[in-house]
């Protein structure tokens, strides 16, 4: 298992050594017993086998005696795991801890920070794509939601995987110990980008990570905050930062090269390219990117449209 | 050994009239095709999932491909996408449960073994046998034709949990096309096809036993595959429901799994899960009933335990109704109800620790042959252990909140299925084969085809053992968004698994050889080529329509082998001397 | 092993069909009822949208059900009497009471479709739909059953048919009794 950097990860570990201890004990001596009766009791010229039934505590205990042993480990591994289950999922939440909000969607993860007031939904919050910011020896409350599909917040590191569900908000904790950057992934099969959506953890010390937020928060502009909320924004960059998807910078007006049909041709990028490529992304996949994305036929309305367009020439030169 | 013979009702004996054998000459369609013979229909069954278990190895070695070599076109494919290897994966898991482990162990074996094993001349309702049949066939049909559908086959897990497979709503439209409808439509089907057969196995074993043949003295594998025919039968219902509800959130636009209109898509979670597990139960419990047939013929021991067997299997089906969330951990279930799961789920170890057990003490003190379907059948139990230990992790819920979709997992339900349909199929075909081709298979390739197997399905599948360990999770196309996944350990280790699946399936030719070359040049089996017990050995090898010329009389239990006070080593069901 | 031998009774093998096939329909609609009794506890207020089924119309199919049950029953003693001709009579008059159900139900359909409420127009109506329409199914086959049947029993011929044919029509009756109130009344 990769390096534990979480507060209870030690007791998963704990219980996992348990449970191989007692496991590869109990295969090593049933695989014996077997191979030992092969050797010991091949056919031999004028054998006789022993008629046993199993009828009878006499000969039946040869089965239910060892049957006991596994009923008493069963029964410790139980135990431990009970006590682990709870000390992660129920005991222990916070009820205040350092808040972050996970969203999941096809094929990013989005994270909401609390800005300075360590309070979400306010105006100072800090929203990324691909990185989650924690500080180092906190409890931290999620909320872990879903846009389109089921997905799974998987940190390897932490131990921590929790399904994140559309329409439900599913609230968990956990406390990172050590500082350093993880893996983030999505464990729960959510579509062709499946093994795109990645994403970085990122543990820091407490004034690193306000220092690190105060240069972030950034407030969006009309056209932006709509396309943050329709979930564009978690593929498509603003900044020239390639994602899942092209980014929005200087895509307006530019020649791309497509892949239709797995044929390769020259597109300028329109109004009609962009209004086909929200309803059939799939036809023209610019070259070098995954044909992922999800139809948006019917999602965007006219005036969104129009402000969709707006913000791409907006953002048709380099700043 | 004291028993009382008591004798049926005098109707028994009188069969009805459709069931007296042909006497003009069948047609080729009559007899090979649209045939009511129990043992044609089982042959079919049989003939069709080695079929799909060739089609669902390639897609195995497909999208394995692409994890040992990513980028690099597959050989004898070509180059593979995401969305393909979604496809193959939720195709490859459809098809190895529901197309090679269900037809080959419950509907062939059950079909072929039930009733000569209960001394009858074909199932209760043989059109209706045939139909099931037919049905099955026709899903088989329509599973195979969503490959070739626009937007191909249905590429959203083989568990189909919605939104995603729903997605009249979520939109994920490279599989909105007709192949996940085809897909519901062919499992659903593939359903009622095997509940029509389990009106047979249930009917005909219950009705028409041979006289003297009582509940006690039912040969183990019938029992399981009765068992195994009731906990489908009780489990599968609300799936179909759940599967309709699916249909319609597809086709119609209704939003019975859709949050936005209220609906909850944990439900079909709930729904399929509550099959799910009896399900691996259904698959398993046939193959115990080979192991206890074949232990105790290649070990000339009674077999040890019946009625504790029998018990255990009881209660391990009534347990298997009660463990079904313990997938569904981390899918956001209140934490109180999975303690609950957790408990059950390592209980249920219990009842199979007492069968697995038993039949180890079945061996002791006997006189062990190891031709090879006695070889097969020790593969079983002794691989079969390492998936019943490692499922033992994944009931503790606590590790299973690490090992969830990882590779651990799979390497867990690999460990568990492939020793139970592959090693325990292959071992009721050479045990059974003499009996319904008439002709002995060839024992060196045989021997070939049994180690091939063993050595190399490990070589799958400890790997990933390992990689999961590591992290790495199930269903990736590629690991180079996740650094810290995508070590070049992890990736070495995915080689050797992808490697030992080319050999593995390179060793399962030996066997289709020996198939086909042993059916006419093998050595005439005579009835009872491995000496043993039970009513099917009484037959003409093969059984002719009509199985038995007379009505056969049951004296003993199929388990008499060894006993002290005689000469001879075995004493079959149906000679009336002691 | 000392197995103690039980009596060796034979069970009629098409009664022990028709139990697997009825048996086999219960846990479809068990889980169907599941679902909808989970989604039902989520919702309280579906209970306003259940005021816009007729209970009137419900509990006159209800009624007409109950009673197309007791003709099948009467069909069975006749055709143990062998009494052909009320064979005939209560097996039509059965297939009757299963027609007027579906003609009611029908009205009831296009009524609630009229006003609106459509298989789309949401969760409980979606419900509504799959449920009541599952059972007309089963209504239509049932039918379709007894009047295969009433062919041959006409002629004295199959006439164990008419019991299992029965058995499955209770069945189908019971469901409704299980619908009626979760759909109709449960307001």
């Amino acid at each position: 298992m990769p390096p534990n950097i979480s507060s209870f990860g030690g007791e998963l570990d704990n219980l996992t050594m348990l449970i191989t201890v007692i496991s590869v004990v109990c295969l090593i001596l049933a695989e014996a017993v077997l191979f030992y009766a092969l050797v010991r009791y091949r056919k031999h010229p004028g054998g006789h086998s022993r008629y046993l039934t199993g009828e009878g505590w006499a000969q039946a205990r040869w089965v239910l005696l060892p049957v006991l042993v596994v009923v008493a480990l069963d029964f410790l591994i139980d135990v431990q795991n009970t006590r682990v289950w709870n000390d992660i999922k129920t005991s222990s939440a916070p009820s205040s801890g350092y808040p972050v909000r996970i969203i999941g969607q096809q094929f990013a993860w989005t994270f909401v920070h609390p800005g300075p007031d360590a309070q979400l939904d306010t105006p100072d919050d800090v929203t990324t794509v691909g990185e989650l910011h924690v500080p180092l020896m906190y409890d931290v409350a999620f909320e872990l939601q879903a846009r389109d599909v089921l997905h799974s917040f998987w940190v390897p590191n932490l131990r921590l995987k929790q399904d994140a569900l559309p329409g439900r908000t599913i609230q968990g904790w956990f406390r990172a110990e050590k500082t350093g950057t993880y893996d983030i992934a999505c464990a729960e099969i959510c579509g062709g980008g499946h093994s795109l959506m990645g994403a970085r953890l990122v543990v820091s010390k407490k004034e690193d990570l306000n220092a690190w937020l105060a240069s972030k928060s950034a407030p969006l502009g009309p056209g932006e905050k709509m396309l943050d909320a329709k979930g564009c924004l978690a593929c498509h960059s603003t900044d020239g930062t390639k994602r899942v998807g092209p980014s929005f910078q200087g895509l307006w007006g530019r020649q791309e090269t497509v892949l239709t049909n797995g044929v390769e041709r020259q597109v300028a990028v329109d109004e009609a390219y962009v209004k086909h490529s929200l309803d059939d992304p799939t036809a023209d996949v610019v070259k070098g990117f995954p044909p992922v994305m999800p139809s948006q036929a019917g999602k965007l309305n006219d005036e969104e449209f129009a402000q969709l367009i707006e913000f791409l020439k907006s953002k048709e030169k380099a700043p | 050994m004291i028993e009382t013979v008591v004798h049926a009702p005098e109707e028994l004996q009188k069969e009805p009239a459709h069931h007296e054998p042909e006497h003009h000459p069948a047609s080729f369609w009559s007899r090979y095709v649209f045939s009511t013979d129990h043992k044609m229909i089982a042959m079919q069954y049989c003939v069709t999932s080695i079929v799909m278990v060739i089609v669902g190895g390639f897609l195995a070695y497909v999208f394995r491909w692409q994890l040992a070599h990513p980028g690099v076109p597959v050989p004898l494919f070509g180059k593979i996408d995401p969305n393909i290897y979604n496809t193959f994966v939720t195709m490859h898991g459809t098809i190895m449960i529901f197309w090679v482990a269900m037809p080959l162990l419950l509907a062939a074996f059950g079909n072929f073994l039930i009733p000569p094993m209960i001394g009858t001349r074909d199932m209760a309702f043989p059109t209706l046998n045939m139909l099931s049949y037919w049905t099955f066939f026709i899903s088989t049909v329509l599973l195979l034709a969503s490959f070739f559908v626009p937007g191909g086959a249905f590429g959203g897990g083989w568990t189909a949990y919605p939104p995603l497979s729903a997605d009249a709503y979520a939109r994920t439209d490279f599989w909105h096309g007709l192949g996940g409808d085809l897909w519901i439509l062919a499992v659903a089907l593939e359903f009622v096809a095997f509940l029509m057969g389990g009106i047979n196995f249930l009917v005909t074993t219950i009705s028409m036993r041979a006289p003297g043949l009582t509940w006690m003295r039912l040969p183990m594998v019938v029992w399981m595959i009765v068992i195994a025919t009731l906990i489908f039968m009780f489990s599968v219902g609300p799936l179909i429901a759940g599967a309709v509800m699916l249909l319609l959130d597809r086709v119609a636009g209704t939003g019975f799994y859709n949050p936005a209109t209220g609906g909850d898509p944990i439900m079909f979670q709930h729904f399929f899960w509550f099959f799910g597990h009896p399900e691996v139960y259904v698959i398993l419990l046939p193959t115990l009933g080979f192991l206890a047939e074949i232990f105790t013929t290649f070990s000339r021991k009674p077999l040890f335990g019946y009625k504790m067997i029998l018990t255990s299997t009881w209660v391990a089906a009534g347990l298997s109704f009660i463990v079904w969330a313990h997938h569904q951990f981390i899918a956001g279930i209140d934490p109180r109800m999975s303690t609950f799961f957790s408990i059950t789920t390592i209980l249920i170890s219990v009842p199979f620790a007492v069968i697995i057990f038993s039949l180890m003490a079945t061996l002791f003190q006997g006189q062990i042959e190891l031709p090879t379907p006695m070889l097969f059948a020790l593969g079983v139990v002794a691989e079969f252990l390492i998936g019943g230990v490692t499922g033992i992790y994944l009931g503790a819920s606590a590790f299973d909140i690490y090992a969830h979709d990882t590779y651990f997992v799979v390497a867990h339900f690999h460990y568990t299925l492939i020793p139970v349909v592959i090693f325990g199929g292959a071992a009721a075909i050479y045990y059974w084969y003499p009996k319904f081709v008439g002709r002995m298979l060839d024992e060196r390739l045989g021997k070939i085809h049994f180690w091939g197997t063993a050595v190399f399905f490990n070589m799958i599948f400890l790997p990933l053992f390992w990689t999961g360990m590591m992290g790495q999770h199930r269903r990736i196309f590629s690991y180079e968004a996740f650094p810290s996944l995508n070590t070049p350990l992890a990736h070495n280790l995915q080689v050797v698994a992808t490697t030992g699946l080319i050999l593995m399936a390179l060793f399962q030719i030996p066997f289709l050889i020996n198939l086909v070359r042993s059916a006419r040049h093998g050595r005439p089996a005579g009835r009872n080529p491995w000496k043993a017990n039970s009513l099917e050995w009484a037959c003409e090898s093969p059984p002719p329509h009509g199985n038995f010329p007379t009505q056969p009389e049951v004296y003993r239990w199929p388990y008499e082998y060894g006993m002290p006070d005689s000469a001879q080593d075995f004493r079959p069901q149906w000679e009336a001397c002691p | 092993m000392t197995s103690q031998t039980v009596p060796f009774d034979r069970v009629p093998a098409g009664r022990l069909a028709m139990w697997w096939v009825i048996a086999s329909e219960v846990v479809i609609f068990g889980g169907l009822i599941a679902a909808y009794l989970l989604d039902r506890i989520r919702h309280p207020e579906w209970a306003a949208l259940a005021q816009h089924t007729s209970t009137p119309l419900g509990a006159l199919n209800t009624m007409v059900l109950l009673s197309s049950s007791l003709s099948a029953v009467l069909a069975h003693q006749a055709a143990q009497r062998h009494d052909l001709a009320k064979v005939t009579r209560y097996l039509s008059l059965t297939i009757l009471g299963g027609a007027t159900f579906l003609v009611v139900k029908a009205f009831e359909y296009s009524n609630e479709i009229h006003h609106g409420f459509t298989p789309v127009s949401g969760l409980f109506w979606s419900f509504y739909y799959l449920m009541t329409g599952l059972h007309a199914t089963h209504v239509v086959i049932g039918m379709i059953a007894l009047f295969i049947v009433l062919l041959g029993a006409r002629k004295g011929l199959h006439l164990h048919r008419v019991e299992m044919a029965g058995l499955y029509w209770h069945f189908v009756d019971l469901v409704w009794i299980f619908l009626f109130p979760l759909l109709y009344v449960a307001k």
